[in-house]
């Protein structure tokens, strides 16, 4: 009898003629096309041992990109698109993952690239969403573009940043209270009323640093914050600075802050923080060092004004921070974003849920059972109780609706990710808070000491 | 983009650097620092097996690099080949006598094997390449420490203090200097010290626990045997026990042949039950009285909090016999709280025993017998507070398990 599996087809006649290097192929895209990048991932790994081209390239691109390991992906792609012979195709898939991973100028720098050079690979979708799909003379005014605001680059030598219009504020987050609060009188109140806080010797801008455990709502809090002020929105993640070459972070820092005080009012996001200011004393490289001194004079602002600029930082790990971070007029002000409360929790879940076959969904009940989880440990939930459910709809041949039971059944199975960042935070919190800055760990975690 | 891999490895993400490298070496396969670097990725990520894969693959590429088989040989050495991993230290003084870094992989490899001559030696030959080592600093004085030399090893840690006052590994050593001499408060100045530089660092946290115990004079006196006891070779320390034992034996043989050596035999075999009785209850009890004080209870995580917690609920139960020998005075109750004692020592043998088997084989046993113990005590209490049916013989068979237990636990926990 036949095989009727076709990628057992293709390995059987690939272990026939091992050399032959289009069935090889063949198989490593059947085997991505069929949703198993793993496999594809070896497979176009070694063709590309053997044959390194622009289309292994791409293969192995898509492999690591179904897997979710985009910035892989990217750092293949930026490699390949650097030499003169590259395909326009590539670049625009280039374009398609620094979309995904949140670098809105870079895609639409690429995409452009990809376009002027061969038409043809024009993406409907990928123009669609990058607002690329106008001849590029009428592109160049500033623009916005499903909730984007994107900005020609003033300079040749100036970083393209993405900016985001925020659409989100304090009350698209529930519960949470205790934070709120505490942002209103740290940075909302302050910088809507500089005169009355001014009195007081109370200083208005400058740095706010958000920490906690990891999926716990820091970015949104962030997005919420710029929301409130209504400023306009600047996330930075790391691989908006780094650079592969010595002097191009720190340039690429100095871009950065260039952009946003010439925007103003603006609130810079720097996500993961520690990554770009880690600890001084931790790096052997200098190149490390450098980028730090640039972080901290730009913080700084000492040849330029940082009026109007609020910076916002979050890290998982303030404690890899270098110290000179916390000094006045850098991240002098420290907030704890502690996992969602019972109330953020239960808004999540009817988040999560929504659109999809619910019974009658008791979100409080199971929000009291998942004390400590993140809002990435409820997601963890509601697909697990996805699954259970999609079994028996698989048995009975039509959709059954989840149940707060389902739910209740999911969140035995989970642990909540925030138990080991807790293991280290109390450590900090306990023989290292100088000057009390981890009190907020310790008052959560009811530890007197 | 190495340079980008090796800056993110400094801000302690393995991961992303791993990847990076990866990448790297998809265009270029036969770089031997991509190799290197992704090794040590992988190291950090305590994928020790593939660390040894690429390590090896490294050395295969550039046998003459140094480097290479320094990162071979720290693998191993966490991978606890010690033979390997002196032949690769070998290979890398060989290859560039004038690393530093080659002769401290060298002396840890000794340190591990006890060899305290050599490891001493060894992190000498660093020093006087580089007189600021850490590594070799740490290594010296710990070294010198173990064969007795406290004074010498004492001035080393001042100088690596003085070199470098914010390394936390010379603080934690000073700490367990301070224990060995009997400065208990200087010893807990030294633990904070270090945690305040690393509130990570586990040997600072053990070495915190260990001095707020000290404050006790019995624990620290035995503290101070103890850590004497440790210094010596596992085999000397195994014939030891195995000594005792037998003197023991022969004690209480000659007790019932020559009833008139009693005054002399007697001590003996107090000693003997001493000595157990420290050696397996002593570290719980205190522990249980640590947990007492709020500093204690938060020092005090982990396994340790485990095994006092365990202990407590022996006493519970001790305490319950002794209330009910108090009220029907029937002596075999007396007995049962010595078996529930005795259970407790494949539960101290488990968490001190070191390996894969070692600590799985003792927990199975204790479980059993404190199955046996707890739910004899139930039966008994049952059975209107009887002392003579299944609840009795549940108790003996679990209690004499236990007790038995304790020479296997030794052989592990001096293996480890």
């Amino acid at each position: 009898m036949a095989n009727s599996d076709p990628i057992q087809d293709l390995r059987d006649a690939l272990a026939h003629s091992p050399n032959n290097t289009p069935l090889h192929l063949l198989l490593a895209r059947t085997l991505l096309d069929q949703g198993r990048p793993v496999e594809a991932e070896q497979e176009f790994r070694s063709l590309f041992s053997k044959n390194p081209n622009a289309e292994m390239a791409r293969g192995l691109a898509r492999s690591f990109a179904a897997q979710g390991k985009i910035s892989a992906a990217v750092v293949l792609l930026e490699e390949w698109t650097q030499q003169a012979d590259c395909p326009a195709k590539l670049k625009v898939l280039l374009a398609d993952y620094y979309l995904r991973s949140g670098e809105t100028p870079r895609a639409v720098k690429v995409y452009r690239q990809a376009l002027k050079e061969d038409p043809s690979c024009k993406s409907e979708e990928l123009s669609q969403r990058l607002g690329v799909d106008l001849p590029p003379e009428d592109e160049a005014q500033s623009e916005v573009v499903e909730g984007r605001i994107r900005r020609a680059p003033e300079t040749d030598s100036m970083l393209e940043i993405p900016e985001q219009k925020p659409q989100a504020d304090f009350s698209d987050i529930g519960g949470m209270d205790a934070v709120k609060d505490e942002i209103r009188m740290k940075i909302i109140l302050p910088m809507e009323r500089p005169d009355l806080f001014e009195a007081y010797g109370k200083k208005t801008g400058g740095g706010i640093l958000l920490y906690g455990p990891p999926g716990c709502g820091k970015t949104m809090m962030a997005k919420a914050t710029a929301g409130e002020v209504k400023a306009r929105f600047m996330p930075i993640g790391i691989h908006d600075v780094l650079d592969m070459w010595i002097g191009n972070s720190e340039k690429n820092l100095h871009s950065i802050f260039e952009s946003a005080r010439s925007h103003t009012p603006t609130v810079l996001f720097f996500d993961e923080v520690d990554a770009l200011g880690a600890s001084r004393s931790d790096m052997r490289q200098s190149s490390g060092r450098h980028l730090v001194n640039q972080f901290l004079a730009e913080l700084d602002g000492m040849e330029h004004d940082n009026d109007g600029l609020l910076i916002l930082g979050a890290t998982n790990a303030p404690w890899h921070l270098d110290p000179a971070f916390r000094r006045p007029g850098r991240f002098d002000r420290i907030l704890f974003v502690p996992p969602p409360d019972t109330t953020a929790r239960a808004e999540i879940l009817r988040a999560l849920l929504k659109g999809k076959p619910v019974d009658d969904i008791d979100a409080e009940k199971v929000a009291r059972k998942t004390s400590e989880f993140s809002g990435a440990d409820l997601k963890g939930v509601v697909d697990a109780a996805i699954e259970i459910r999609l079994a028996d709809a698989l048995k009975l041949g039509a959709p059954a609706p989840i149940t707060t039971k389902d739910l209740l059944q999911a969140v035995k199975g989970i642990r909540p990710s925030t138990k080991e960042w807790f293991g280290s935070a109390r450590n900090y919190a306990l023989y290292s808070n100088q000057g009390g800055i981890y009190d907020d760990i310790l008052e959560y975690l009811k530890i007197k000491r | 983009m190495l340079q980008r891999a090796q800056l993110l490895m400094e801000q302690r993400r393995p991961k992303e650097a791993e990847e990076l490298i990866r990448s790297y070496l998809l265009e270029e396969p036969n770089d031997v620092d991509g190799h290197t670097q992704l090794a040590w990725a992988l190291f950090m990520q305590d994928q020790n097996k593939a660390a040894l894969t690429v390590a090896n693959q490294a050395v295969g590429m550039e046998p003459t690099w140094d480097h290479a088989h320094w990162i071979k040989g720290m693998i191993l050495v966490d991978l606890k080949q010690w033979k390997e991993a002196r032949v690769c230290a070998r290979q890398a003084i060989a290859l560039d006598p004038s690393d530093p870094d080659n002769y401290a992989l060298s002396s840890q490899i000794y340190v591990n094997l006890r060899n305290w001559k050599d490891a001493i030696h060894e992190a000498k030959l660093g020093l006087a390449l580089d007189p600021e080592h850490s590594t070799c600093r740490h290594l010296l004085s710990h070294s010198l420490a173990r064969i007795g030399e406290k004074g010498m090893a004492r001035e080393s840690l001042a100088t690596g203090l003085s070199q470098n006052p914010m390394d936390p590994d010379a603080h934690v050593q000073l700490g367990f200097n301070c224990l060995s001499t009997g400065e208990h408060a200087r010893a807990l100045q030294a633990f904070e010290e270090a945690l305040r530089l690393d509130p990570e660092h586990e040997g600072a946290r053990e070495g915190l626990v260990e001095a707020m115990k000290a404050k006790n004079p019995i624990y620290g006196f035995m503290l101070r045997g103890f850590m004497r006891l440790s210094s010596l070779p596992p085999r000397v320390l195994l014939f030891m026990f195995i000594g005792l034992f037998v003197l023991n034996r022969v004690a209480r043989n000659l007790r019932r042949t020559h009833p008139d050596w009693e005054w002399f035999l007697e001590p003996i075999n107090w000693l003997y039950l001493t000595v157990i009785g420290l050696m397996w209850f002593a570290e719980s009890f205190f522990d249980l009285l640590l947990l007492s004080s709020r500093s204690g209870r938060h020092a005090l995580i982990g396994a340790p909090r485990l095994r006092a917690q365990l202990f407590g609920a022996s006493l519970v139960l001790i305490a319950s016999c002794g209330a009910i020998y108090w009220v029907q005075q029937d002596p075999e109750w007396l007995w049962s709280g010595i078996l529930i004692l005795f259970g407790q020592i494949p539960i101290v043998a488990a968490f001190g025993s070191g390996g894969v088997i070692g600590p799985r084989i003792m927990a199975a046993i204790a479980l059993v017998c404190n199955f046996l113990i707890v739910f004899g005590f139930i039966f008994a209490v049952g059975d209107g507070f009887t002392m003579d049916g299944i609840g009795k013989r549940m108790m003996i068979i679990g209690g004499v398990a236990g007790a038995f237990s304790s020479w296997l636990g030794m052989i592990f926990m001096v293996r480890s």
